[in-house]
């Protein structure tokens, strides 16, 4: 059903375009006419033969529109079937790789690692935090991210909302401290490393809400 | 120094204290480096027709000015340089792309009149629409870059510059690596050998209508590295257009379409270009409509602001962005109003409305267009707004002079509201990747958004006066015409002919080409003369691939149509390197070595770019002054 949906809609679309771009407006026509095969050859292009042709009115008549309505209404019908053919986890992007246990895993380490990273921060030269973001934070911060539609399908669009909003600003939070500990502000690292941690807890907390639900 | 104490760690500096970010160094850095950028480029956009982004190189200049030489010590400080930097700059190609055609157009006798505008009224129409874009761009930033997340490629190059400093040699070497090959890349091909594409098509024997010839840039195959397999879209449009269409019409269409698809240039300034730009209208009325419930998640979380959500607070309360969307709106109106005489009032009202929606809906498409190819499509927006409001204030009876001259003041608005609007959200994705807080770096774009009409208005008028003979250099246009015609009648000899466009903009030395397009739509659509039947076709397929539940396939496929093939073939070549390198060396070796280099590629053309163009600049500002 998905790929009928799929071929629908993108034979609609082409067969649509074709009907928009298919003929040729009076401006293009006159353009041409003006052309002298000199000006044409210097272009490396054979002028077609325009004797005859007559300069089209600009206007709506310039678009075939039964032609288009046709197409329009195969497209219609695709996106129809699509919706339909679709359940809940084809939905999901095709880049998802991880499921909504692994979603919650992922920011159950990411809080973990800021843990220990807040725990060790006294001890910790600024290039060591930034390459301990770098290494321990990154990769759970993009599979995250990458596979956070699963959200949308499971729980809607208002908690997809609240969770993201935590995520995002816990995310941009980690990326102040990168920055304040590549420029030494070792006090500002350690207070965006821990509202980091908290906005992700917060958005953890909002996930397993919604699965109780 | 700018923290308060200093001591060692294991060898490093530590820094005790607050972390500068929005200080007045940094905002007056930002309006000096702001100005000189605006100057530079608005000179670059009359000269040589086309913009370049300003954020990259601000952050460049910032990094050695507060770094370098004011020992400034904060990644975020910088960010907010190059924000004040390039709100500054917003509006060179904001005014440069539209403002001009009233000069262009003043020098034909019967439209004489346009130029003689009302300059205090142009600037406040500029400055009150770049405040519009941001109101409205402003809230959209959540469900862009927090829930979207666009990739913004330019977002990413600015913020690889500002991260360098603490980012190790490494990554520095493969950022500086990658602009000194991109820089000798543009220096030996383009500049030393005029290259500027490589006929592929034309080696293999192809016919030219399948116009297989990249665009000799590997700046756009760093942009295309950047925006990844999600770029394929903006690929799938051009090709559709140059490899399916175009072969069709050319087996099966009149002989008139024959001959025009074997001239690519032709076939896409009057048919893909237009479908372009229709389907980009669809496209984006489609988007909003399926994005709007996540905007309303998004405002109704920005809203939790005031009841202390600890992730809201860092953005700018929505109620006042609603204030100034509404005082904005109410400033078109009284500039509407007062733009030409014989306006009345309902037609104002008119103008102003449909132009506050049209900036909406037009910061929307150009901000995701940007988030997803870094390429803005500001002059065809600009060219439907422009339509819009000469459609209405020739149906509501304005002369051509009064329509001409109130569309370009209220259609300047527009057209910065939209650049302020995709600069915005340019900065912003920066700002996220450098942990910058939101709202100080929207009110850093309010801070810089008024100066650059100012600069850049007043650039203009000093370039269109300043080639005058002194006895006609401080008359209007209208009278320096009538003088023409008089001495002409008496028998003297004119000194200078100005339909000849010997002198300001629109001359040889000026021709300021989007704006000399502009102008030629201008007079087209005073005469009634616009493809709104394509406009409408393309509309309704952009639109339906909206909806489809395809992501935002709608607009990417639209751009695909607008911009030039050559371009989205060398674009294609970097979404295919990064598919390809996340697949052979994995996704982190890309994020950590493929983005610093290919923000590199971007950097070192956009470098060696500006600077060839800063010495014409100077030169043809001094010879401009002598003449």
């Amino acid at each position: 059903m998905k790929t009928i949906g799929q071929v629908l809609l993108w034979v609609g679309f082409l067969s649509g375009s074709l009907a928009t771009v298919y003929y040729a407006p009076s401006e293009g026509v006159g353009f041409m006419k003006a052309m002298t095969s000199d000006e044409a050859l210097e272009k490396d292009f054979e002028l077609p033969d325009l004797q005859g042709v007559v300069v089209p009115e600009e206007g709506w008549h310039l678009i075939p529109w039964v032609w288009y309505g046709i197409s329009v209404a195969i497209c219609v019908v695709g996106i129809v079937v699509l919706t339909k053919a679709a359940s809940p986890e084809q939905q999901v992007e095709q880049g998802s790789k991880l499921s909504l246990a692994d979603l919650s895993t992922r920011l159950t380490q990411l809080i973990s690692n800021l843990e220990e990273m807040i725990g060790s921060i006294d001890q910790l030269a600024p290039s060591q935090i930034t390459a301990g973001i770098d290494a321990q934070l990154a990769d759970d911060f993009r599979e995250f991210a990458d596979s956070r539609n699963l959200i949308t399908t499971e729980y809607g669009l208002d908690v997809f909302a609240d969770v993201m909003t935590q995520f995002a600003s816990g995310e941009r939070s980690v990326n102040r401290a990168w920055s304040a500990a590549a420029d030494g502000y070792i006090d500002e690292a350690e207070a965006c490393l821990k509202r980091g941690k908290d906005l992700l807890q917060e958005a953890h907390r909002l996930l397993n809400d919604a699965a109780k639900n | 120094m700018s923290g308060d104490s200093v001591e060692m760690r294991q060898g490093e500096l530590i820094r005790r204290g607050a972390y500068p970010e929005m200080t007045w160094q940094a905002i007056i850095v930002g309006w000096i480096l702001g100005a000189l950028i605006a100057v530079s480029i608005s000179y670059a956009a009359l000269k040589l027709g086309f913009s370049i982004e300003g954020s990259e190189l601000a952050a460049i200049l910032g990094w050695g000015v507060l770094r370098g030489v004011m020992r400034r010590t904060s990644i975020l400080e910088n960010n907010i340089n190059q924000t004040v930097a390039s709100a500054v700059n917003g509006a060179s190609s904001g005014i440069m792309f539209s403002v001009p055609a009233l000069f262009i157009l003043s020098k034909k006798p019967e439209l004489s009149g346009v130029a003689d505008f009302n300059v205090p009224l142009m600037l406040f129409a500029c400055i009150a629409g770049a405040f519009i874009g941001l109101a409205f761009v402003i809230p959209l930033r959540k469900q862009m870059i927090d829930f979207q997340r666009l990739p913004y490629p330019g977002g990413i190059a600015v913020a690889t510059i500002l991260k360098s400093p603490g980012a190790g040699i490494t990554k520095a070497m493969y950022l500086f690596g990658g602009a000194i090959v991109s820089g000798l890349f543009f220096f030996i091909v383009k500049k030393n050998y005029g290259l500027e594409d490589i006929g592929v098509g034309e080696m293999l024997g192809l016919p030219p209508r399948y116009s297989l010839v990249f665009y000799c840039s590997l700046m756009t195959i760093g942009v295309g590295f950047l925006s990844g397999k999600g770029g394929f879209w903006f690929g799938a449009g051009g090709f559709i257009c140059y490899w399916l269409l175009s072969p069709i019409i050319s087996t099966f269409g009149s002989p008139d379409m024959q001959g025009m698809v074997e001239m690519p240039g032709i076939m896409r300034k009057f048919v893909y270009k237009p479908t372009g730009i229709g389907m980009l209208i669809g496209a984006a009325m489609g988007g909003i409509i399926m994005a709007f419930p996540l905007i309303r998640s998004a405002i109704s979380s920005m809203n939790r602001a005031s009841k202390g959500d600890s992730a809201s607070q860092d953005e700018m309360p929505i109620k006042l962005l609603a204030t100034a969307v509404v005082l904005g709106a109410a400033c078109l109106v009284f500039l509407a109003y007062k733009s030409a005489p014989g306006m009345s009032l309902s037609t104002a009202l008119l103008m102003a409305i449909l132009g506050t929606v049209w900036i909406w809906i037009a910061g929307v498409i150009v901000a995701e267009c940007v988030g997803r190819t870094n390429w803005s499509p500001l002059s065809g927006m600009t060219l439907i707004a422009v339509t819009i409001l000469i459609v209405i204030a020739v149906n509501m009876g304005l002369g051509k002079t009064e329509t001409i001259v109130s569309c370009m003041v209220v259609g300047a608005a527009i057209c910065l509201a939209i650049s302020q609007a995709s600069d915005m959200m340019l900065d912003l994705k920066s700002g996220y990747l450098v942990g910058a807080v939101p709202r100080r770096q929207q009110m850093a774009q309010f801070i810089g958004a008024w100066l650059g009409p100012c600069i850049v208005i007043g650039l203009m008028f000093l370039l269109e006066n300043a080639g005058r003979p002194p006895e006609v250099a401080d008359q209007p246009v209208a009278a320096v015409i009538a003088n023409g015609e008089a001495n002409e009648a008496a028998g003297e000899v004119q000194k200078f002919d100005i339909e000849k466009k010997e002198y300001g903009i629109g001359s040889d030395a000026l021709p300021a080409a989007q704006a000399s397009a502009l102008a030629s739509v201008i007079e087209g659509l005073v005469d009634g003369n616009v493809p709104s039947y394509r406009y409408t076709a393309a509309g309704g397929l952009g639109f339906l691939l909206a909806i489809s539940g395809l992501g935002g396939i709608g607009v990417m496929v639209a751009l695909g149509f607008y911009m030039p093939f050559n371009i989205v073939l060398t674009y294609t070549i970097g979404c295919v390197l990064r598919v390809v390198c996340n697949k052979t060396a994995g996704n982190r070796w890309a994020e950590e070595f493929g983005i610093p280099i290919a923000a590199g590629l971007i950097i070192g053309e956009a470098l060696v770019d500006v600077g060839f163009t800063l010495p014409k600049v100077f030169e043809g500002l001094f010879q401009t002054m002598m003449m």
